[in-house]
């Protein structure tokens, strides 16, 4: 596959009255064509401040790129000018919002925002422009399109409002779509309508998708490969598969446990939950971010951040009990148990 | 199972209807009879603008009802005056989706658990001081944190300040609204948790309202399935997931991803087409009749009722028979 992003050693940080908030650490990951990317964290996790990066879309001040690089295509993002930047956005690299209620210019008609980003970047005429936008219009499915092309986004539901955020951000043909909580403001009927609608579209022009969420369950559905955040780091990363079944990172195991499943029944029992909060990124602690709250946490996690381990090929977890010299531990999670029941009775078979 | 359970709170017939214009009408609720017995956990599922809200709001006389009653352990709630109308208030409680919003940024968190306390006269001095001590131990937070104010907490910390204050009184019924809606995925599991906690150590009743049903399913002991203002189902929570009646209930279920990529795959889904209509003029017939992959006819012009079909599983569809000989 070929690789059309790579981020090598980002390190974000923003200036505030405060102090200096370290938001991403040290994150380096590679996109390839056409594959789904998840990065999945909990709130200031680094999540979002790492996808919007890519677009250098991070007011600076007081956001700050203290180190690394963003190489799109070789070329590294972060020298790029605003100039620059401009061409890129929204032409090479689309972006939708978590709120498709705030995101979308109120005084403005669906259509002339659609065709906005055509009339720049591709320097096409209005009528022109005009019928790509409706095209645009029938393929993210907006029953028609003729008359809500001049309409103004109040007169849309929310997934219809995300619809057009789609096809907004689509209309370039753009090589990266960057979905950040894309279904989160959403109900669970129209987000299984947008994520179907993202996968289709995907299929048709070959886009990648960088998928910022916190929902498992989305991400299990749409996602070929993950990244877990914590604490402004990567803590582990790998497969979908790899991930949900042979996580080798405690805090992933704890994400995995503390999420009930609708296909499981209800046992009297309590969720496992990750006790404690995430670390205060003014003063990030010097060992691994989670070692805090870390039922496994040894006296090296506190003071000496772990290198990425590779467990198999293409996944690398980020925690000290993968070293050859730490105890042993099995994965605890239930989902890896169920997995290893189900290959125990295929083997028997 | 039915009769040897108490029942706490009785709804029938509740309507709410808030007036957007001359004789303009928003139907939030539209002729609801559920009953909540003590001990349970209600969960309450439904898309936003579906009137689960309002209902929590309406049933705690936080929303006037615009008819129908709610009997609290017998009385009608809307009849009651004076002094058993304060009382009803400190039985009965509310926990707000947004912890954020809910705390009052310039009152200390004593003030804020106290608030109830200081309303009804029920100690002062040392004696309240050591209650709200107590509440706050009683959530998982710790004493020093009396004097601070809100903004020095985190989201699950302020919900756990929320829960408190809702305990103060010893209620016997509290209304979770969406509890763990903003807080994140780790941080909810200790929200539900300690919920599970309080009830079994203090016998609440709880009426959980949310929208992520995988949470509900775990929580509830039954679970109603709102759609526009209406109740489609309502039965204990494993024969709700394992055996659904009304077509909603089958494409809601099926719409959520379940976190584990192997099944998720294999998954079919129901999808269904459009949006919500309006509760401003809703479908005269069964309301969800122009989404419904079922619909025939009759749909159109005949609201279905809320019947019990099977022993304590209500559903409201005239077709249910024909949904479970298709699975």
């Amino acid at each position: 596959m070929k690789k059309i992003l790579e981020v090598r050693n980002l390190e974000v940080s923003f200036d505030t009255y405060a102090g200096e908030v370290q938001a991403v650490r040290d994150v380096s990951f590679n996109l390839y064509e056409g594959e789904t990317l998840a990065i999945v964290g909990e709130s200031g996790s680094g999540k979002s401040v790492t996808a919007k990066s890519l677009m250098r879309l991070n007011p600076e001040p007081p956001a700050r790129y203290k180190g690394g690089e963003i190489l799109f295509y070789g070329e590294n993002i972060l020298n790029k000018k605003e100039k620059e930047m401009q061409e890129i956005r929204g032409s090479k690299i689309g972006m939708i919002f978590q709120d498709p209620m705030t995101s979308l210019n109120p005084t403005m008609t669906v259509g002339k925002q659609i065709m906005e980003a055509l009339i720049k970047h591709q320097k096409v005429k209005g009528s022109k422009a005009r019928e790509t936008a409706l095209e645009m219009l029938r393929m993210v499915q907006i029953p028609n399109p003729e008359k809500r092309f001049d309409e103004y986004p109040h007169q849309f539901s929310g997934g219809m409002r995300q619809r057009v955020m789609i096809a907004i951000a689509l209309v370039c043909n753009p090589q990266i779509l960057i979905a950040d909580e894309p279904t989160t403001a959403l109900d669970v009927t129209i987000q299984a309508q947008i994520l179907d609608l993202m996968k289709d579209l995907q299929d048709k022009i070959n886009t990648s998708i960088i998928l910022i969420t916190h929902d498992l369950g989305v991400v299990a559905h749409s996602a070929q490969r993950i990244i877990v955040m914590y604490g402004g780091k990567i803590v582990e990363s790998g497969s979908t598969d790899q991930i949900f079944y042979k996580s080798r990172h405690p805090y992933t195991w704890g994400l995995l446990n503390s999420v009930p499943r609708l296909d499981i029944k209800k046992e009297d029992g309590r969720l496992d939950s990750i006790e404690g909060t995430p670390p205060d990124l003014f003063a990030p602690p010097q060992g691994c971010p989670f070692a805090d709250r870390c039922e496994y946490a040894m006296e090296i996690c506190r003071k000496k951040m772990p290198p990425k381990f590779e467990i198999e090929e293409n996944q690398h977890s980020a925690c000290w009990l993968n070293h050859e010299f730490a105890p042993k531990v099995d994965n605890p999670t239930q989902i890896a148990k169920s997995l290893q029941k189900k290959e125990v009775q295929s083997n028997e078979k | 199972m039915k009769n040897d359970k108490e029942i706490l709170i009785k709804v029938r017939n509740l309507k709410k209807y808030f007036n957007i214009d001359k004789n303009v009408y928003l139907k939030a609720v539209d002729d609801v009879s559920f009953d909540i017995y003590k001990g349970e956990t209600l969960g309450l599922v439904g898309e936003s603008g579906c009137g689960k809200s309002t209902i929590g709001r309406t049933i705690l006389n936080i929303y006037h009802a615009t008819s129908g009653t709610v009997e609290y352990k017998g009385s009608n709630i809307y009849k009651l005056k004076g002094k058993e109308a304060k009382d009803f208030t400190k039985k009965a409680q509310l926990i707000f989706q947004d912890p954020y919003a809910s705390l009052n940024p310039r009152m200390l968190v004593s003030n804020i658990i106290g608030e109830g306390i200081d309303i009804h006269k029920l100690s002062s001095g040392q004696e309240r001081m050591n209650r709200i001590h107590e509440l706050l131990e009683l959530v998982g937070l710790n004493k020093e944190h009396a004097n601070r104010f809100p903004h020095e907490f985190s989201g699950g910390q302020r919900q756990r300040i929320g829960i408190a204050r809702a305990l103060a009184l010893d209620p016997e019924f509290i209304v979770c609204d969406e509890p763990i809606s903003a807080l994140d995925v780790s941080i909810q599991a200790q929200v539900v948790n300690l919920l599970k906690d309080l009830q079994e150590k203090m016998g609440l009743t709880y009426l959980f309202i949310a929208h992520d049903l995988s949470m509900v399913r775990y929580i509830s002991d039954r679970v109603a399935v709102m759609y526009l203002g209406s109740m489609m189902e309502l039965a204990n929570s494993n024969e709700l997931y394992e055996n659904p009646l009304h077509p909603y209930t089958k494409a809601l279920l099926s719409a959520i991803p379940i976190p584990d990529p192997q099944v998720q795959r294999k998954r079919e889904r129901i999808v269904l087409e459009g949006d919500v209509p309006s509760p401003i003029n809703p479908p005269k017939g069964c309301k969800f009749a122009d989404r419904c992959p079922m619909a025939k006819e009759k749909c159109k012009n005949e609201r279905p009722k809320l019947e019990e079909v099977k022993e304590n599983h209500f559903v409201a569809c005239h077709y249910w028979k024909e949904v479970e000989n298709e699975i």
